[in-house]
């Protein structure tokens, strides 16, 4: 079934692991008060549901810590939209100045202007670094516990061989969660591939849509938004190999997290898009048709009744005070008058 | 020019070989993804300017304090190298202290 020993404890890998120690100590814990919680609510103890789920908490709860910084990230979106005139006013200062120098000095600008009103339509590199490590223990842990309960490895944390071994035999969808596809045998290898079908489809789906309708229109032709669609597709594809590799506890991690990215993703493209971007266009249009039908109800004029009725007035206020900008048309009895 | 400035015209072998590793990241991964930097010049420029300016080991500090500034909760902007090597050149209090320039100087261009 599994391998002699431990890979993981071994090589680079090891040492890598080693390093992240605390962290996986950590994590065990979590895990196990996860799991205390879950039975003192009313779960079976002992191997059950309950260890699956706490998997999922687990990740609910590493979210949860950085859904800080995801609506820092928002509130900063919202400062740019404010800046969007000033923008416009540096981008319509260096249009069409290709030269290097034009082009340093025309982010040199929007950068000090994003500066200014800390407001930045980047995020940081921080969070990635901080999610990885956490990623790499999760799955250390999660592939450890098997060669904990058979005594291959020694306890790690909360995780002794008693706690290991009701992990390891918990059974969910009929399936070991310690199993993986080449060890699982028959409908629960369909199970295991429905599973990472449905990872695979959350991934591409919070990428693609991000893509197609976050983006502003100006960026996406050429070849580089070519490139960033085919990344939405070969991405996943990646992870259809590595799924296959990982026991099902890791997959169900992993399909926790990529919905709780999906559900972000959508929620973002939808309440705060990206200046100019399709996504953008929508919502003015969904905002523009929600301000109607409220003026409606309240037995108003509609905004394009509004604003027609204003041109209109402006209209009849320039042709009185006969400062109209616009040609007239030349009148024959008129002119002749004034010769 | 002074002595801080020796490095930019006779690299050593470890600036040449990270230099070339920044290279490669930039023309090999950084255009597959969106441009997603909260500072100008970017890392990798400001990585390259760094080595170029105060040779290997000072330039990869200062870069590796670059990287570290990267927080959710900073600000980013403009933050060119500085013109002499602190670590503390972001704070008013610094000797080295430079305000944001709108403008590349001369010895920025150079290197760049």
């Amino acid at each position: 079934m599994i391998s002699q020993n431990f890979t993981f404890d071994s090589g680079l890998f090891g040492f890598f692991y080693r390093i992240l120690r605390p962290i996986e100590w950590v994590m065990t814990y979590v895990m196990v008060y996860c799991h205390k919680f879950l039975t003192f609510i009313g779960f079976s103890s002992g191997s059950g549901v309950a260890w699956a789920l706490s998997v999922v908490l687990l990740v609910v709860l590493v979210r949860l810590l950085i859904l800080p910084l995801f609506i820092k990230q928002m509130m900063s979106m919202r400062r740019l939209q404010a800046i969007q005139p000033q923008m416009r006013k540096i981008q319509n200062k260096y249009k069409g100045k290709t030269d290097k120098a034009s082009k340093e000095a025309s982010s040199r600008e929007m950068m000090k202007l994003y500066q200014d009103n800390h407001a930045n339509p980047a995020g940081s590199c921080l969070p990635a670094l901080v999610q990885s490590p956490i990623f790499m223990t999760m799955f250390y842990v999660l592939s450890a516990v098997p060669y904990i309960a058979n005594g291959k490895r020694a306890p790690l944390g909360a995780f002794t061989v008693k706690v290991a071994k009701e992990f390891e035999e918990t059974q969910i969808f009929g399936i070991h969660i310690s199993d993986n596809l080449t060890t699982a045998q028959g409908a629960s290898k369909i199970v295991i591939i429905i599973f990472i079908a449905l990872m695979c489809l959350t991934m591409f789906y919070s990428q693609f849509h991000n893509t197609r309708k976050n983006m502003p229109r100006a960026s996406m032709e050429g070849s580089q938004y070519r490139m960033q669609k085919m990344m939405a597709y070969i991405f996943p594809v990646m992870y259809i190999f590595s799924g296959v590799a990982f026991p099902f506890a890791v997959l169900i991690y992993w399909l926790t997290n990529n919905t709780w990215n999906l559900g972000q993703t959508l929620w973002q493209v939808r309440r705060m898009p990206t200046p100019g971007s399709p996504a953008a266009e929508e919502k003015e249009a969904r905002d523009r048709d929600r301000e109607n039908r409220r003026r409606d109800k309240a037995g108003e004029p509609s905004l394009e009744e509004e604003a027609l009725t204003k041109a209109k007035e402006e209209q009849v206020q320039q042709l009185e005070s006969g400062l109209s900008h616009q040609r007239q048309q030349p009148k024959r009895g008129k002119n002749k008058k004034r010769r | 020019m002074n002595s801080e400035h020796v490095h930019a015209h006779h690299p050593s072998a470890p600036s040449i070989w990270m230099l070339s590793a920044i290279r490669w990241y930039q023309k090999q991964i950084s255009p597959q993804t969106t441009p997603r930097c909260k500072y100008y010049p970017t890392c990798s420029r400001y990585a390259v300017e760094a080595i170029n300016r105060f040779g290997a080991f000072r330039g990869v500090v200062l870069a590796a304090f670059r990287l570290l500034r990267c927080r959710p909760w900073s600000n980013g902007g403009i933050d060119d190298v500085p013109q002499h090597f602190s670590l503390f050149y972001r704070c008013s209090w610094s000797k080295a202290h430079e305000e944001p320039r709108l403008t590349a100087t001369a010895s920025d261009k150079e290197i760049a």
